[in-house]
């Protein structure tokens, strides 16, 4: 009896795993009309597909307006769209964790894109122990050049539209150019001295590199990371002594932290007012001005600006 | 004077605030962690931490946005289901403490990341990011407002174990026995349980998860190493907690590039490691210690009884044994044999004579009497009652009349008596 | 003899006859799952559109990591729960965190096995310093799990602060993989397979491997540490052995199907087998089938919803778990109200044919007759507390009275106890009497307190016991009370009753 068994049980486990391996994911078919499907990871890299992509390629982002990379939570309907797609971008740089080394290994299968990774390395941050630091969109000069991977990687995929990426891909560099070129003009206008980026967490510093601005975080960019008590009274200190008018939280970390600096400032008598909040790794919605990446950009900018000044 | 300190405590603003919001939540999170500790149910932070995640989603989807208190009110509700669902389950099933409050940890914590999955593809419902971790808070960021919320719940718990202090010693020591007196077992334990869930929801947004967990079971663990009285327990786990919050900060401000709440934690685990070695009541060292010296009487007792044995096997003829006789009845080395004559020497019950013999003092042999006794009443009673030696125990007790009825002993000497085997004063050589 | 009669009263079936039963529930149990977890892919693998073939190498994928990491998972989560350290899954997930900066700092990387080795050896850390703890200081292992844990993590923070700030490291991002990650396939020899299985497979191996070499240590060790103790030296390796190898299958685990699946398997499937059965062999085999239910019915519900799967996978074994809790045949709450009720209904149903027994003894006739629905009041004079027993009680015990055919209704409508119903009644009062007659020789009991002792007993006396009682007692023929203690014999009784 008790062997019948468990051979029922080895059957029913030899039907499922028979079942299972004849099917094999979606390979590319060239003959295939209408656009591409392709998958994004985060929100800022589905924009940049977009934008040169156009009518040719259908892009999804797997991590919705405003959600963070390092929580994002995969569902079944992400896998199959990863498994039906031509063609997927990430970030890379460790930015999406274990979901890019899943990524690195479907590049057997179908083209899949590091677009930071396309970045030149010395034009890159690192950290102590030399890994890069992934937030490079803060920096619009760097994503410009990301756009290239974009435009290289469809133009070898579909070599029919390829002249339509170049131009597409051309128009989107302008647009970023005169963005970065604004951007820059805007913050040069606060004086050097107030140009100082407070937040919760050090995401910023491509940010501060690119447009001249000092970015002091409370704690380091890992949400595992925490500051010491030293540390904060040393920024209150800093925000004292500078007179700076305004620190910042970011969408996806938590404001307490931020508000024991405006105590601490409170206390010393110089007033701290929250500046605003900026995007940081996740886009705002679809369809509103802060749901693309241009909309982002010149959010961020405005709100320092305008908080500094 | 006066002008200078309140200046430097505005220079200070935050350190003050966070040394005070610290200390007291740690007192306030030793005392009641410490009835955690006791009822084995020390995880219940850690599993309420995990276990607030479906209240935070649940409140999000109801209002739409992300606020502080509401969403900290879901946490308090879903950490006050949860643990009603463990009171239940311990009182009312055979699944243990332990379990019951994994359990509750892993479900909700599923219930809560799958219903982040459903918030995370919903369409505008606000702002979503990091919603998992928006209510936890890092201890840096401890506000002035939050010190008066965690005195006021400090002071709130605080009157509840002054209240309830008797049930909530019944409950923690023997639950069974209270249930058995009828008094409302289940009641009781989940209001002390609530405590629990109150202290983490609390600290939660002020210091973080991992904190609150250490705050709740470090300073009940260490104080237990002083003292059995509950009473004394919760003073000392309150003044611990309290300390650690103190000193922790303190290391924080002081040096650069230490986290407040990790240099905290690892203030309370040093406390922690302190008391287990040093405690009086069932420290490390105090227990070796103890077990040495009971080694040591012990092996002195058995040195005199074979001496004494030695004597008797040679008629009372004299006082003296050769020490390599010694090595005939034990199985000891000759250097643990004369190690043993050695330290009995300096204690003045052996005089070691020339020509390798030992001799018994007049104090030895008082002794060595005193041992042969014991180890043959124990013995005889052994015989003579196996079944009983279990209830009466200690093989290698000191004296078996402290163990044994009057009546009994008695009973037993005579025996040994009408053998010729009890050992009487009046023979010595 | 008191103690010989209540070693009886725990009705114990042969132990094999039990074994047999649990089986036949385990497999019904799985296919039952089975069936609705077909039902369930087949809806929500349903093609969006007509024409698009079905894709179901992502379900079935996911379904064989996530039963694979749950079965090696429940298997040792049935040691942990007995050993009371379920929660060392947990405190896993966090204290990994130093051993991943470390890594990190002595490599370089963020990826690959560095971070895992970096992993694994905290893990083994983590259950040896808890274990050392508990030992050193003689504190609940709960209490030393979250200490150890959380002064790991501390020192974890501790090193990100102090040395990595700007390096993107947490537990979740770098350690963590997700289960859905295993509906992506790739080529491996030839074979289009799932990557996490080739961790995963080995694993379950190893775990059933370990656990079939030292089975008989293991259940020493889980069941009665101190004799573990006491039989020296190899059990307390042996229980080294169990830990590390729980620490290596967590953390292989967490690479490939992330922290929340994990915890979870290591705790609940155990828990809810540990309710189904006694025996380790049997809990065993329940927290495997549980494992491997929840995988599968995880993903059908997380793809239904469209959400985490592991979230859903965890919240499906707490389902299962609640199930047992309730159903479990051996101490659930349901299965523990519907004995009690039955006995209710039987010892009421008795105590009423009792009643009318005693009744017809003191009118010297046959003829004594109740209405059914009176049977409270009958129930009353025979003895039992009015409030005892619930209306539900008396109707269920008045229907299965006429069902057995224990009484008649006579012309009047009224019911009379039928030859069959003062047989049964008979051999209770005999059992009652000579119960009473034995307390009253045997122990120093007052007259008036041998009744309700009585009372209970009868229902619970067997012929052969009685037979022992009457062979003691050497054939008394009247009770402490004066009354006759109805003969076993029945041809001997109608006619003595009638006369």
């Amino acid at each position: 009896m008790r062997r019948g068994l468990w051979i029922a049980l080895v059957t029913v486990l030899g039907v499922v795993g028979c079942e299972g391996s004849p099917a094999t994911g979606t390979s590319r078919n060239k003959t295939s009309t209408g656009p591409i499907t392709a998958v994004a990871t985060t929100g800022m890299v589905a924009d940049l597909v977009k934008n040169i992509g156009g009518e040719h390629v259908q892009v999804t982002a797997l991590m919705g307006p405003g959600v963070d990379p390092h929580l994002y939570k995969s569902s079944p309907a992400d896998i199959s769209q990863l498994n039906r797609a031509n063609v997927i971008f990430y970030s890379g740089l460790h930015l999406e964790g274990k979901l890019a080394e899943l990524l690195e290994r479907m590049s057997a299968k179908k083209p899949t894109i590091a677009v930071a990774e396309a970045i030149s390395p010395d034009k890159l941050l690192t950290d102590e122990s030399g890994a890069h630091d992934p937030h490079v969109w803060f920096d619009v000069s760097l994503w410009s050049e990301a756009a290239g991977a974009v435009r290289d990687a469809l133009a070898k995929f579909d070599p029919e539209h390829a002249s339509e990426y170049r131009a597409a891909c051309e128009a989107y560099q302008t647009r970023l150019a005169e963005l970065d070129g604004a951007a820059r003009s805007e913050l040069a206008a606060v004086p050097k001295d107030q140009r100082v980026l407070v937040t919760a967490h050090d995401a910023f510093r491509y940010f501060g590199r690119a447009y001249d601005v000092e970015v002091r975080g409370i704690q380091g960019i890992s949400t595992d990371s925490e500051a010491g008590v030293r540390d904060v009274t040393q920024l209150v200190g800093f925000l004292v002594e500078r007179k700076i008018p305004a620190v910042f939280v970011e969408t996806s970390v938590a404001d307490q932290n931020i508000k024991s600096l405006l105590e601490g400032c409170a206390a010393r008598g110089h007033t701290v007012k929250i500046g605003g909040t900026l995007f940081s790794d996740a886009m705002g919605e679809d369809g509103t001005l802060e749901g693309t990446y241009e909309g982002m950009v010149r959010h961020n900018v405005q709100t320092i600006v305008e908080a500094l000044r | 004077m006066i002008e200078s300190a309140l200046h430097a405590l505005r220079e200070n603003y935050n350190f003050v605030v966070i040394l005070c919001g610290v200390s007291l939540l740690g007192a306030g999170a030793g005392i009641v962690g410490a009835f955690a500790v006791l009822r084995k149910r020390a995880l219940t932070g850690d599993a309420l931490s995990h276990a607030a995640l479906p209240g935070v989603c649940l409140a999000f989807l109801v209002l739409g946005e992300r606020n502080l208190p509401a969403m900290l009110l879901g946490a308090l509700a879903s950490g006050i289901l949860g643990v009603a669902i463990i009171s239940a389950l311990v009182r009312w099933t055979r699944v243990r403490d332990d379990a019951a409050i994994g359990i509750i940890l892993s479900v909700f914590f599923g219930l809560g990341i799958a219903l982040m999955g459903i918030i995370q593809r919903m369409g505008s419902v606000g702002n979503k990011a990091g919603l998992s971790s928006f209510i936890l808070g890092k201890t840096t960021g401890i506000t002035g407002a939050d010190v008066w919320i965690i005195l006021a719940s400090a002071a709130i718990c605080l009157a509840a174990i002054v209240v309830l202090y008797k049930e909530f010693l019944a409950v923690s020591f023997d639950a069974d026995f209270t249930q058995s007196l009828g008094w409302p077992v289940y009641a009781i334990d989940l209001l002390l349980m609530s405590l629990v869930a109150a202290a983490v929801v609390i600290g939660l947004p002020t210091v973080g998860v991992i904190m609150i967990s250490a705050l709740l079971i470090m300073p009940g663990a260490a104080a237990r190493f002083w003292t059995d009285r509950l009473s004394t327990l919760l003073v000392l786990a309150g003044g611990l907690g309290f300390v650690t919050g103190v000193v922790g900060t303190t290391l924080s401000y002081t040096f650069d590039k230490l986290p407040a709440g990790p240099v905290i934690v690892l203030t309370g685990a040093a406390l922690f490691l302190l008391s287990m070695l040093l405690g009086h009541r069932r420290g490390a060292i105090a227990r070796i210690l103890a077990h040495r010296r009971f080694r040591r009487s012990w092996q002195e007792r058995q040195l005199l009884r074979t001496l004494y044995e030695l004597i008797e096997s040679s008629g009372f003829r004299q006082r003296s044994v050769p020490q390599d006789d010694l090595l005939s009845l034990r199985a000891w080395s000759p250097a643990e044999a004369q190690k043993l004559v050695q330290e009995a020497a300096v204690a003045g019950l052996v005089l070691p004579l020339p020509g390798g013999r030992v001799a018994l003092t007049d104090q030895g042999w008082q002794q060595a009497l005193e041992a042969t006794r014991g180890h043959r009443l124990w013995q005889t009673f052994l015989a003579e009652y196996p079944e009983q030696a279990g209830s009466v125990v200690n093989l290698a007790s000191v004296s078996v009349d402290d163990h044994l009825p009057p009546a009994l002993s008695d009973e037993l000497q005579a025996k040994l008596v009408a053998a010729g085997r009890w050992p009487a004063s009046e023979v010595a050589p | 003899m008191s103690t010989a009669v209540a070693s009886r009263q725990s009705f114990a079936a042969p132990q094999t006859a039990w074994a047999w039963n649990e089986w036949w529930l385990l497999a019904s149990y799985l296919a039952m799952s089975l069936a609705l977890v077909v039902i369930g892919l087949e809806w929500v693998t349903r093609p969006a559109a007509s024409g698009v073939p079905r894709d179901l190498a992502a379900p079935l994928w996911t379904i064989a990591v996530g039963s694979a990491s749950a079965a090696s998972c429940a298997i040792l989560g049935c040691y942990l729960v007995l050993r009371r350290m379920s929660l060392l899954g947990d405190a896993i997930s966090h204290a990994v965190l130093p051993g991943i900066v470390i890594a990190y700092l002595l490599s370089g990387q963020l990826t690959g096995w560095p971070i895992f080795i970096g992993a694994l050896v905290l893990g083994v850390v983590t259950a040896a310093l808890t274990q050392g703890l508990s030992s050193l200081g003689r504190v609940s292992e709960d209490t030393s799990l979250g200490i150890v844990f959380t002064s790991l993590f501390a020192l974890g923070v501790v090193l990100i602060q102090g040395w990595v700030r700007h390096a993107d490291l947490d537990v979740d991002c770098v350690l963590q993989g997700q289960i859905d990650f295993a509906g992506v396939t790739q080529e491996f020899y030839g074979w289009q397979i799932s990557r996490p299985i080739l961790a995963l497979l080995p694993t379950l191996v190893v775990t059933i491997g370990f656990v079939a070499l030292f089975w008989k240590e293991l259940k020493i060790v889980s069941f009665d540490p101190a004799l573990a103790a006491a039989m020296g030296v190899r059990v307390a390796v042996v229980h080294y052995l169990l830990m590390a190898m729980v620490s290596v299958a967590t953390v292989a685990s967490f690479e490939a199907v992330g922290s929340i699946l994990v915890v979870a398997m290591l705790i609940v499937p155990a828990a809810a087998a540990d309710l189904l059965s006694s025996r380790l062999s049997m809990m065993i085999a329940w927290a495997m089938a549980i494992g491997i239910v929840s995988a599968a019915l995880g993903y059908v519900l997380g793809a239904a919803l469209d959400t985490s799967v592991a979230g859903m996978m965890a919240v499906v074994a707490g389902g299962q778990f609640a199930l047992a809790v309730v159903f479990s045949p051996r101490s659930g709450l349901a299965s523990r109200w519907l004995r009690n009720l039955l006995l209710a209904v039987r010892i009421t149903s008795e105590d009423v044919i009792a009643g009318l027994y005693r009744a017809e003894e003191r009118d010297q006739a046959t003829g004594v007759s109740i209405e059914l629905s009176g049977v409270r009041g009958e129930s009353t004079r025979s003895g039992i507390d009015e409030h005892s027993a619930s209306p539900f009680v008396r109707w269920l015990a008045s229907w299965r009275i006429a069902h057995l055919g224990w009484t008649a209704k006579d012309r009047l409508g009224q019911a009379r106890l039928t030859d069959a119903g003062r047989t049964v009644a008979r051999k209770l009062v005999r059992a009652h009497r000579l119960w009473e007659t034995y307390l009253d020789t045997h122990f120093d009991l007052p007259r008036d307190h041998l009744h309700d002792a009585a009372e209970r007993m009868e229902h619970f006396l067997d012929p052969e016991l009685q037979a022992e009682l009457d062979a003691e007692l050497a054939g008394v023929a009247t009770d402490p009370h004066g009354k006759q203690i109805p003969p076993a014999d029945s041809a001997v009784d109608s006619s003595s009753l009638e006369k």
